[in-house]
């Protein structure tokens, strides 16, 4: 018996040998094409919080081996990275192995990175959905988001078509009961309240009179909450659904109900899927692995547009009101020239959270006119942790006066809850 | 809303029912199996992959005869679930290794094989709309339906089998002799064993009867409640622990199980539907845990023979040590 | 019973087979290693074909990953110790209840309500206490919230002997709901994060790393100690053998069953303490990173003894880290793999375990 023990020592030992004497063969990614020099022993890495079983990470993933592939670097891909410590050390461990750029997916992973930029200035550290980037100053840290807020928007015009298409009389008018929506959201904060603001003012461009009513399930992904929830807002009269949560528990609900759904990230295949949003991260990597190779300055925030391809919607479903195509290309149009604004200030008022003294008032941030239009806003864009605006986002370029998101910082940053639009 | 909120309390019921009966009976024989909740992902991705293959053997979607479908479904449902019990079985019973481990095991295997094999690659999904169709369908399929009719009869085949199993079970075990047997072996092998009571016979079959059972709860939660929607197991396994936590506040009982597992069903959802702040959403969450507990110390401290646990209830029976 | 039955005249389910089954009273340690380590290097090589096959690589480069995720760097390294430490201590908060046969499955829960009170001190006094009483409020309130966790399902069971798995097991639930309902009432922008805080932070010591290893060897052997020579330990044993023998012997069983909880609910606050409060407070349901039960496996694998505990959690923590690397060197983004390989290697040493515990006899040709 010693004889086992002591061939199982030497089993150990040799095979330890052999980890240390090998190097691990190419890891992942496709064989580098021929071609981009700087693409030479360039590395680059991805940390997820999930993998590709979720949907959410599943579209990191997705993009980042394009982009990889595109760019001819070396990858490599870790899933299930909490947002906690562990995060800091896949980060370190990367930058260890000569990794030149990293990447991460998750709002939380934020302040890890940051740690590990601070100690490896010569590594490029992006984080996508963060908020401090601008503020902490790290020469190697930077943020990215994209407007995904003008595809909301769109999809909010879809959803107007279609309300029209079931509900509208011959001046395609909406009675005020068929022209109530709701949005199933995950949490209440500027990411969410941005998501459904710009889908609401979508849906009001079509139908001006409009409500939505919100509810939140407190967690990105909980199928039966998001199912329950969606049932709630139907059977409180609402005539269309969308959500900002990753599971099928609303479509599903939709479905049963046959009411319209628009949907987020993925093409739900239902009879009652009118389109989806969905932000492309593949553009973002590109570029900032075309400057970590240049060795050019990657911006502190970059938020990408639907000009360079960040933001897309999915295919038109059965589902679709007659025409939406062509209508949806005509705003595209407007969006990207400029001439329609998602967030003119003209299109809502504020009156209810002027009036709001709750302990999650806004009321002290927010200066209108005399019928309730945004003049000026102290959006909180500096994150420090306090929850107070401090700087004015309402720009006016020619003569639209509209409230400016993403530009002062790539996350979102509208927290308002317009007139138009109930929380439950 | 109050009908959809029943309809859901019963749909996640029957989930809940599926895991609990299973359960129950493994737990009548004196096997304590926390691996309940991979069980019970491993009968959803054969479900599936049954489904899955019927499906696409079709000419269109729209072929799919209700019948075929549900039998295929069932059958590879069984099969997956049957054979991840059978590990189970005969770690615990043959080679007489620790229970609790065993199952905790069997969880990470299970939930882990089952996302494996649910991959569209295996188990493609395009024509699971249809196929779901035909899981869900009742004899009142109307969503505008009159509430009370719907609230009984619009409930797809498995809430109904569900619900028969139940009563099957509990018949089974209290008034026949199987059954009775069953429940001597859960509560003194040695004794069973020494009148001639075939005690790793009773056990298996309680393991891999229980299996299959539990291992539907899954396949009708994706199928039905989902429209034939999976992203991970991550939701199946956590119903998995809550219907080991049923099997007490049930009282070993399947009858009762019937109206605690739509309890707990309903508490699930009740955040959703009476709306509120985020931190009362919370506390709503936690209710079902909550009351497991109270009736936990609550028949503890009454401690009625009845209402105990299988006095052998995780401990293995080696014939040498009675 | 019926009195009247025939007893079956011959064991039923050897009848015809050409063995039987004893069971061990008392096997080497050396015997036990080697047959553990035959399972574990099993384990292994099935994983490694699995993982290589699915990847389409070489199977040996499983080992190398293996390896070079746990060993490949200083920073490697730590980590894995950092892991194993922090298990240890797990599994010792679970040890002295495991081997009263009061089946702990709520370390998870005990360990969480230790970290939140040790954020939540943090959080509301940071700014407002100098660090050093800070850190010993912290401390003294992990612990205080680990007891207090434990005890309750001590007390139900050592008065009412209400069933322990399923209590603390629910408690774990209800020790997450507690915490999500802090965030939302605490967190008012609504992002669902609570922030990672700068004050409540134990000072360094080479690293972070260094002194929580150190804290947790220590503790794994002071509790050796105390299991094994002290009079509780003495007790602790009896009553887990049998609880009769304990009575008859005038153990107080309430007392022992009251007083190991809470010495189990300290080591958990202990370790929800460290988790805090070794780097910049963060807080999240999932804070203790499962190892609630991860600490029931490494707590078994040592056969509930705390010198065996350094094999195993040390080996769990290499599988781990290692894993995470073949993950990654592999290409796999499904993370459902790790999980399959991680049952598997389970599934190896649990069926071993048989050939711990019982041994096969093989009859000799008499017919008998």
């Amino acid at each position: 018996m010693k004889k086992i023990l002591s061939l199982f020592l030497t089993l150990v030992m040799i095979f330890a040998l052999v980890a240390c004497g090998q190097t691990a063969t190419n890891e992942t990614g496709a064989p580098k094409p021929a071609g981009n020099a700087d693409s030479e022993g360039f590395k680059a890495a991805l940390i997820c919080l999930h993998g590709e079983n979720s949907t959410y990470d599943k579209n990191f993933i997705d993009a980042f081996k394009v982009a990889c592939d595109n760019k001819g670097v070396e990858y490599t891909i870790v899933t299930d990275i909490p947002e906690g410590e562990e995060c800091y050390n896949k980060a370190a461990e990367f930058a260890d192995d000569g990794y030149n750029i990293i990447f991460a997916d998750s709002f939380g992973h934020e302040e890890y990175m940051m740690k590990a930029a601070k100690e490896f200035p010569d590594v490029q550290f992006c984080h996508s959905t963060g908020t401090q980037a601008h503020t902490a100053k790290v020469a190697n840290f930077q943020d990215a988001f994209a407007s995904i807020y003008e595809g909301r928007f769109l999809a909010g015009v879809a959803a107007g078509l279609k309300l029209v298409e079931l509900y509208g009389d011959e001046s395609k008018a909406v009675s005020d009961e068929n022209a109530k929506i709701g949005y199933v959201g995950a949490f209440p904060y500027a990411e969410v309240i941005s998501g459904y603001t710009s889908f609401y003012l979508g849906v009001k461009s079509i139908v001006p009179n409009a409500t939505m009513e919100v509810q939140y399930t407190n967690s990105w992904y909980d199928e039966t909450a998001e199912k329950t929830t969606a049932q709630a807002l139907i059977a409180d009269g609402c005539k269309l659904i969308s959500q900002h949560a990753d599971s099928m528990g609303s479509p599903t609900a939709c479905d049963e109900a046959n009411i319209p759904n628009v949907s987020y990230n993925g093409v739900t295949s239902k009879d009652t899927f009118v389109v989806a949003s969905r932000i492309n991260w593949a553009p973002y990597f590109e570029y900032a692995i075309e400057c970590a190779m240049k060795g050019e300055n990657i911006p502190d925030d970059w938020t990408g547009t639907m000009v360079t391809e960040s933001v897309l919607l999915t295919e038109l479903g059965d589902c679709a009101a007659e025409g939406t195509a062509e209508k949806l290309e005509s705003v595209k149009a407007e969006l990207e020239a400029g001439t329609v604004k998602v967030f003119d200030c003209a299109t809502f008022t504020v009156k209810e959270a002027l009036a709001d003294t709750s302990d999650f008032s806004k009321a002290a941030f927010i200066t209108a006119d005399d019928e309730g239009h945004l003049t000026a806003y102290k959006a909180d864009v500096d994150d420090d942790g306090t929850f107070v605006g401090e700087t004015n986002v309402i720009k006016t370029e020619g003569d639209i006066t509209y409230f400016a998101e993403s530009e002062f910082r790539s996350a979102p940053y509208f927290d308002i809850i317009i007139d138009g639009i109930t929380i439950k | 809303m109050l009908t959809n909120f029943l309809i859901g309390a019963i749909a996640l019921g029957v989930v809940l029912l599926y895991g609990c009966l299973g359960e129950t009976l493994m737990e009548k024989a004196g096997q304590l199996n926390l691996g309940i909740p991979g069980i019970m992902c491993m009968g959803t991705a054969g479900g599936c992959f049954g489904a899955a293959q019927y499906m696409n053997g079709l000419a269109a979607a729209e072929d799919a005869a209700w019948l075929p479908l549900i039998l295929i479904s069932i059958c590879f449902s069984i099969l997956f679930s049957v054979l991840t019990g059978l590990i189970y079985a005969f770690l615990t019973v043959t080679l007489r290794c620790n229970q609790n481990i065993t199952g905790l095991a069997i969880t990470t295997f299970g939930t882990g094989l089952s996302q494996f094999i649910m991959d569209p690659v295996y188990v493609p999904r395009d024509r699971f709309g249809a196929a779901s169709a035909l899981f869900a369908k009742g004899f009142v399929n109307d969503p505008d339906a009159n509430g009370v009719l719907r609230i009984f009869f619009s409930h797809g085949v498995f809430v109904y089998l569900a619900i028969a199993l139940a009563v099957l079970f509990a018949y089974v075990l209290k008034r026949t002799r199987l059954g009775l047997h069953l429940s001597a072996v859960g509560e003194s092998p040695a004794v069973a064993d020494a009148v001639g009571i075939n005690v790793t016979a009773y056990k298996y079959g309680a393991i891999l009867i229980g299996s299959a059972v539990a291992g539907f709860g899954g396949l009708f939660y994706t199928m039905d409640y989902l429209k034939g929607s999976w992203e991970n197991a991550s939701t199946i396994e956590a119903f998995g622990w809550l219907a080991i936590a049923l099997v007490i506040f049930t009282l070993w009982r399947p009858n009762l199980s019937i109206f605690g597992s739509i309890l707990f069903g309903a508490l699930l959802i009740a955040a959703f539907v009476l709306g509120g702040s985020s931190s009362q959403k919370e506390l709503l969450k936690l209710l079902p845990y909550v009351i497991t507990v109270l009736v936990l110390v609550f028949t503890s401290i009454r401690n009625k023979k009845e209402n105990q646990p299988p006095a052998h209830l995780g401990l293995n029976y080696f014939r040498e040590e009675r | 019973m019926e009195q009247n039955k025939e007893p079956v005249s011959a064991p039923k389910q050897h009848r015809g087979l050409p063995f039987h089954i004893i069971k061990r009273v008392n096997i080497p340690i050396w015997k036990k290693i080697t047959i553990y380590a035959v399972a574990i290097v099993g384990g292994l090589l099935l994983s490694s074909l699995i993982c290589a096959g699915l990847a389409g690589k070489n199977p040996l480069d499983y080992f190398t990953y293996l390896f070079k995720g746990a060993f490949g760097t200083e920073r490697k390294i730590w980590l894995m110790l950092l892991d194993a430490a922090l298990l240890l201590g797990a599994s010792m908060a679970l040890i002295p209840a495991f081997k009263m046969r009061f089946w702990n499955l709520g370390g998870n829960g005990q360990m969480l309500v230790a970290c939140l009170s040790a954020y939540s001190l943090s959080y509301f006094l940071g700014d407002k206490v100098p660090e050093w009483l800070l850190i010993l409020l912290m401390f003294a309130c992990s612990i205080l919230s680990g007891i207090v966790w434990s005890l309750i399902p001590a007390l139900f069971k050592a008065f009412f002997n209400t069933n322990e798995t399923l209590f603390t097991l629910m408690m774990n639930y209800i020790a997450t709901g507690i915490v999500l309902y802090c965030r939302a009432s605490w967190i008012t922008s609504g992002s669902a994060q609570f922030p990672t805080l700068t004050k409540g932070t134990l000072p360094e010591i080479y690293n972070n790393m260094l002194p929580t290893v150190a804290i947790f060897v220590l503790l794994t052997l002071f509790m050796f100690v105390y299991l094994k020579y002290s009079k509780h330990g003495y007790e602790i044993s009896v009553v887990g053998e049998s609880v009769n023998t304990a009575k008859y012997i005038g153990i107080n069983v309430k007392k022992v069953i009251i007083r190991t909880m809470i010495l189990s609910g300290a080591i958990a606050g202990l370790v929800g303490f460290i988790l805090i409060a070794r780097t910049g407070p963060g807080l999240s349901s999932d804070t203790p990173n499962n190892m609630g039960f991860t600490a029931i496996m490494t707590s078994w694998l040592a056969n509930f003894s705390p010198l065996l505990l350094f094999l195993s959690c040390f080996f769990i923590s290499f599988i781990t880290r290692g894993m995470s690397q073949v993950q990654q060197g592999f290409g796999l983004t499904n993370n459902s793999i790790i999980s399959i390989v991680t049952g598997l290697i389970y599934f190896c040493v649990i069926a071993c375990s048989f050939f711990i515990n019982y041994k096969i006899v093989f009859r000799k040709k008499e017919g008998k």
